[in-house]
């Protein structure tokens, strides 16, 4: 009797136990989906969307400290984007050494001094192909593409066209050589005023890749920081699954309106469009993203789409894969042992060389 | 009680298995139910502003996004929130969530969204048009939602996705 009993009891236990255990599986699930997000605007000249998964409050203020800091130092508008208070304060920044163009040095913090020399060695990595030197010709862009930025119609007018081609006429000569760097006291000098810097290209991702870094420092491995939508970095999905990227198309020509959908984990996506910022002239796109060697887009791909290791990098040479003819992309890219996804102009063809696993070509809309 | 006790065990066994499986087999399916949905996406001039899961209701958002602690209120040009003019939106910039409604700022002036948990489907609840057409038109979830001269769209595709580049 009494051993029967036990028995009983034991058998009662074993259930508990296998209920208790089998809910704690949910349990598990439950805690690496704990997400920690934010959205900042207004940094880095765009939207933040960041999420973190069994993170602490300190990372998210990490993040945030270290895109307010780049915000400061690259924006080539304004001398303060904070106000008085803020640690970020009157720091010399792109906006101040391009104020002294061909007056004086400026000092600057060892943080912007890294980024410009990481910048200019990328120019040099591109053959020219993305120069943080062309800020005058990207500037003479900005406000034509600015003035039609309200209206569904993009279309400039003749005047505005001519006027446009005749301001980049004007525009000399650009040597980055007379950009002088002074390691010992951290200036930054540019000696002729032709040359004016604009990092658009690469400040979003450089400050991506330093977010990255610190992630991984700290272990945090489920991720998803989205700069801007052009500039993405994955962790691991919490879900324990890739991470699905729409990417858009702009045409409508495929269907579902996108071009397809990129399933990936711990890499960095980074696309150049045509699509958002652009006007038109004579029906033909005018965007923002122009050749450095006549400062006028050029007309390859509607989207170019990199995938990659280190954000800093990805975001200058999509930039500079958008102004190269689609061979001698390929042969660059395949160079630096980069994937790739082309969304060609010609036909609306998509090259890629990634697998049928990591990108699934959308069907084309029947019509 | 020798030749008892065999059965007795294996009986055991079967239940455990049993619970196990169902409940491993709710842990699996939950885990793959949830990359299903449909999606819609709220666009102004052919920009997506954000994607809601029609199925559960979870926002994609591309554009500022706040999230506000009473219902909005649109009186002519103006949005009220808790009584109090809100700025916070441009034209074709900017989202302002309550709970399931959604306000954005077309051409012509904002324009309030609605998701319904219930029907799974989306409408134009307010908006400023001569002709109102969108507004009408009710709730969908597959035929696009069109207002036109607020230059907003609502376009419903079957691909849930976790970002939108």
């Amino acid at each position: 009797m009494k051993i029967n009993q036990n028995k009983t009891y034991r058998k009662i236990l074993i259930l508990i136990l296998t209920f208790v255990l089998s809910i704690g599986l949910f349990g598990c699930k439950n805690d690496s989906k704990k997400e920690l997000s934010a959205i900042y605007d207004d940094l880095m000249g765009t939207t933040i969307n960041v999420k973190l998964y069994n993170a602490r409050q300190k990372d998210l203020d990490e993040v945030e400290r270290i895109y307010s800091l780049y915000s400061q130092l690259t924006t080539n508008f304004d001398r303060n984007l904070f106000s008085s208070d803020s640690e970020f304060y009157d720091l010399e920044n792109i906006y101040t050494i391009n104020q002294n163009r061909g007056i004086a040095p400026v000092k600057v913090r060892q943080e912007l001094f890294d980024l410009i020399k990481y910048a200019l060695d990328l120019t040099e990595k591109t053959n020219g192909y993305c120069n943080i030197g062309i800020g005058e010709a990207v500037d003479v862009w900005k406000s034509v593409i600015e003035s039609r930025e309200l209206y569904l119609d993009k279309e400039i007018t003749e005047a505005e066209y001519n006027s446009t081609i005749q301001q980049l006429e004007t525009i000399g000569q650009v040597d980055l050589t007379n950009i002088e760097l002074d390691e010992e006291n951290l200036t930054v000098f540019i000696k002729d005023s032709n040359v004016k810097l604009d990092l658009g290209a690469v400040a979003k991702g450089y400050a991506t890749q330093l977010v990255i870094d610190y992630l991984k420092a700290e272990n945090i491995t489920k991720y998803m920081v989205n700069a801007g939508n052009s500039n993405v970095a994955l962790g691991e999905h919490p879900e324990n699954r890739p991470y699905r990227i729409g990417l858009t198309d702009a045409l409508g020509y495929y269907k579902n309106g996108f071009i397809g959908i990129a399933s990936l984990n711990n890499r960095h996506i980074v696309t150049s469009g045509n699509y958002e910022q652009f006007v038109t002239y004579d029906g033909v796109i005018y965007h923002h993203i122009i050749s450095p060697d006549d400062y006028l887009p050029k007309a390859y791909y509607t989207s170019v789409i990199l995938i990659g290791d280190n954000a800093g990098l990805l975001d200058a040479f999509s930039t500079a894969v958008y102004s190269m003819p689609v061979e001698l992309a390929i042969d660059f890219l395949e160079t630096n042992e980069l994937d790739y996804i082309l969304y060609l102009q010609e036909n609306n063809q998509i090259l890629t060389n990634l697998p049928e696993t990591e990108f699934e070509i959308s069907e084309v809309k029947a019509n | 009680m020798k030749i008892n006790n065999k059965p007795q065990f294996y009986r055991d066994l079967i239940l455990i298995s049993v619970v196990l499986i169902v409940v491993f087999g709710i842990y699996f399916f939950s885990l793959f139910n949830q990359t299903k949905g449909e999606m819609a996406h709220i666009q102004y001039d052919n920009k997506i502003l954000f994607s809601i899961n029609l199925e559960n209701g979870s926002r994609e958002s591309r554009t500022s996004t706040y999230i506000v602690t009473s219902m909005p209120v649109i009186e002519g040009d103006k949005l009220l929130i808790n009584n109090v003019i809100d700025n916070r939106l441009d034209t074709g910039d900017g989202v302002i969530v309550f709970e399931n409604s959604y306000v954005i700022k077309g051409r012509l002036g904002y324009v309030l969204l609605e998701y319904s948990p219930e029907k799974k489907m989306i409408q134009v609840v307010e908006e400023t048009s001569p002709y109102n057409i969108c507004s009408n038109q009710g709730f969908s979830n597959s035929a696009p939602i069109v207002c036109l001269p607020n230059y907003v769209t609502i376009v419903f595709g079957d691909i849930d996705v976790d970002v939108i580049m």
